[in-house]
């Protein structure tokens, strides 16, 4: 259910149906939260999984785990 | 003879739960699920006539109908296979992304769901926290929400009828999530994440091989009320004692019926015309003298 929560809210997309991926800037909001905590790379790997489009996010230095980027990208 | 062929399903009953498939009541004479229960009286309470309770049944008939259309579209693959399906989709969506959520302190879970964990020590341990869900939204995330100056998604609310379970109306309850974050996610990540989700050395992802067919559509139809229409029931007809299938049964007084009440003939047009659009086989009539029940 806290999936339809964040989809009311349009944190979460609505055009994915099986998966539930979130919005950019909620990822950067959460991060920008973190203050010194850092993530390993698996965790960081779960969690560009959950978002919409990572390219449009601003990782944080520290962020290792970029994923592929989009189509025709270097 | 015509060759009687009962198909049985219980593909729905998964989705009502456990608590309507147990055999708890009694009727006539023999022990009943709650669902089976509430559909039994329904028919009996149509075959004598009630209104509402025909049209209730020829919903169903046409629910079994269209399902057996999907069926028929699915071709090849076998209809268990189709509930499997059906049924793995529902138990994998909202999943994807609740570690991230939790990692993320976008989303915690409430006491209640952290008891049925137990001891990091105990081996339920890793299988509770592989299905471990988030319960409530943080108050951050509302209050985020409320910031962007998007106005709430009409079509979710629609959907959502409960309001929005932040952490700060239901404190109490998310009480424990803090102090026993690092273990679970720590057991969450390494079962959930990318190492957990590779196969081990050693281990074939493909241990039986590309199987040799996909084998022929199994006899065990899963229509969503076939195992309640098919079921034989014994009917007088013409002076005779005769075993029908329920829905033959219910349709051959329906149409007594009909003809004189306007009404039952109204309720009973629809599912006639779509029966004739559709050109569905008929529900097979088991006329089978031998069968005893």
């Amino acid at each position: 259910m806290v999936r339809l929560d964040l989809q009311s809210m349009r944190l979460a997309s609505r055009r994915a149906t099986r998966r539930t991926l979130l919005v950019p800037d909620l990822i950067e909001a959460a991060l920008a939260r973190l203050g010194d905590r850092r993530f390993t790379p698996e965790e960081q790997a779960i969690i560009l999984r959950a978002v919409s489009d990572p390219s449009v996010v601003q990782w944080p230095d520290w962020w290792e785990v970029r994923g592929r980027g989009k189509k025709g990208e270097t | 003879m015509a060759r009687s062929r009962v198909r049985v399903d219980r593909g729905i009953y998964l989705r009502w739960g456990d608590a309507v498939e147990k055999k708890v009541h009694q009727f006539k004479g023999r022990q009943v699920s709650t669902a089976d229960a509430v559909l039994l009286k329904v028919y009996d309470r149509a075959l004598a006539g009630d209104k509402k309770s025909i049209r209730q049944m020829v919903k169903m008939a046409r629910a079994n109908m269209k399902e057996r259309q999907e069926y028929e579209r699915f071709g090849p693959c076998t209809p268990v296979k189709v509930v499997e399906r059906r049924w793995r989709a529902c138990l994998r969506e909202e999943r994807t992304a609740d570690p991230a959520l939790l990692l993320l302190g976008i989303a915690v879970v409430e006491n209640a769901a952290l008891e049925r964990l137990g001891d990091p020590a105990d081996p339920e341990f890793d299988a509770c926290a592989v299905s471990l869900r988030p319960t409530h939204i943080a108050d951050w995330v509302a209050e985020y929400a409320l910031s962007r100056g998007n106005p709430p998604d009409a079509h979710y609310f629609r959907q959502n009828v409960r309001s929005i379970r932040t952490l700060s109306e239901d404190s109490a309850n998310c009480s424990k999530w803090q102090g026993m974050k690092g273990k679970v996610l720590e057991r969450m990540v390494a079962l959930r994440g990318p190492a957990g989700a590779r196969f081990a050395s050693g281990t074939c992802g493909n241990p039986h091989g590309r199987p040799r067919t996909r084998g022929k559509p199994s006899e065990i139809l899963y229509y969503p009320f076939d195992g309640f229409f098919m079921e034989p029931v014994p009917i007088e007809h013409g002076g005779m004692r005769k075993w029908l299938s329920r829905l033959d049964a219910l349709m051959l007084m329906l149409s007594r019926k009909a003809i004189n009440d306007e009404e039952i003939a109204e309720i009973m047009t629809p599912l006639i015309i779509e029966y004739k659009k559709a050109n569905v086989e008929q529900p097979l009539i088991i006329f089978d003298e031998t069968y005893k029940g």
